[in-house]
């Protein structure tokens, strides 16, 4: 059927222009993934206004769940990275708010799921990246190139070693962004997969992979909030890099 | 009356500590399949972008100084080995 000209799984990462626009040659089109970004930002912001709006003594269900949110990041950063790496919260809890809630729109039908592009999820790393690098070279100066020699390492092995190092740390944003991408890109698909096949398989057969698809929706909905806890989780990780090194 | 009652209290406690056994067995069987599917996505990505990492940086460099396979193979293998190294610290934490 997709040969065709019908529905392939995939149709749905399609990236369209909703909007021409290109400046000095540069192609910077408004876009579909656009779209549910800023949505996402919106959301994220008008959600959390709205909730911190009238600070009461005895909150109600707006501010429980923001300052539920709240102190979930927070706890996440000291655990992982100790209380002096509160000053980069703000990075840590917008990112896992944008995450969050680009997963979550993504799973409302109809939508695009902006994370599923590995260009999304790897900006977000990188941003991580440059500032974990930049707050360490402050912190630490050069001191901070220590950590791509092991100790007790033998000298002749160093040039080696420091490479390994080198490579080992440049494929943490990488990594960080490939398992985001990689995990909603195979979920959706899944998801497409499955509910082709209850048309086919008509009246009679058609029940169980819809029963399939409900369940699996849920489980969507699950791994879309766990994907986000996981990236976030893993951004204060390395965020400790910048605040104590490790070696 | 006190004997019966102590009875009793013995029973229970054996139910109760029969039941928290068999909890405790068949949480740990699902923990472990649970674990090992964390394990399986950890190895792919870690060795896949350690192998993208090495690839990209080893043809840029080639492109540069054009000689074209030379860097692209031996920076992917020290791309590899640096995705071994990040996923054996990973598995050991």
């Amino acid at each position: 059927m997709a040969a065709d000209g019908g529905h392939s799984p995939l149709d749905q990462f399609k990236i369209t222009n909703m909007h021409e626009l290109t400046i000095a040659g540069y192609d910077i089109a408004f876009t579909n993934s656009a779209l549910f970004m800023v949505l996402a930002s919106l959301f994220g912001t008008s959600f959390l206004l709205l909730a911190t709006k009238n600070q009461q003594l005895v909150p109600n269900r707006m501010q429980v769940s923001a300052e539920f949110l709240y102190n979930f990041v927070k706890d996440m950063l000291v655990e992982n990275a100790g209380p002096a790496a509160l000053k980069f919260f703000p990075l840590a809890f917008s990112l896992f708010m944008f995450v969050l809630l680009a997963n979550l729109l993504g799973m409302v039908p109809y939508s695009f799921t902006a994370t599923s592009h590995i260009f999304t999820t790897f900006a977000l790393a990188a941003i991580l990246f440059v500032v974990v690098v930049i707050a360490a070279f402050m912190k630490h100066g050069l001191k901070f190139l220590s950590i791509f020699l092991p100790s007790g390492a033998p000298a002749w092995l160093a040039p080696l070693l420091i490479v390994i190092e080198l490579f080992a740390y440049l494929m943490r944003p990488v990594s960080l962004s490939i398992r985001l991408a990689a995990n909603m890109t195979a979920g959706h698909t899944m998801l497409k997969v499955i509910a082709g096949f209850i048309l086919p398989l008509g009246y009679l057969g058609g029940w169980l992979p819809l029963l399939f698809l409900v369940i699996l929706t849920g489980f969507e909905i699950f791994v879309a909030i766990l994907q986000a806890y996981i990236f976030t989780m893993l951004a204060c990780v390395y965020l400790s890099d910048a605040v104590e090194l490790h070696h | 009356m006190t004997n019966n009652i102590q009875e009793k209290l013995d029973k229970l406690e054996n139910n109760i500590d029969s039941l928290k056994n068999k909890t405790k067995k068949t949480g740990e069987g699902k923990n472990n399949t649970a674990g090992n599917m964390r394990y399986v996505m950890q190895i792919t990505v870690d060795l896949l972008s350690g192998l993208a990492v090495g690839a990209f940086i080893g043809y840029e460099i080639d492109k540069y100084f054009e000689t074209k396979p030379l860097y692209f193979i031996v920076f992917m293998i020290l791309g590899m080995a640096g995705g071994f190294l990040n996923l054996i610290r990973n598995l050991n934490k």
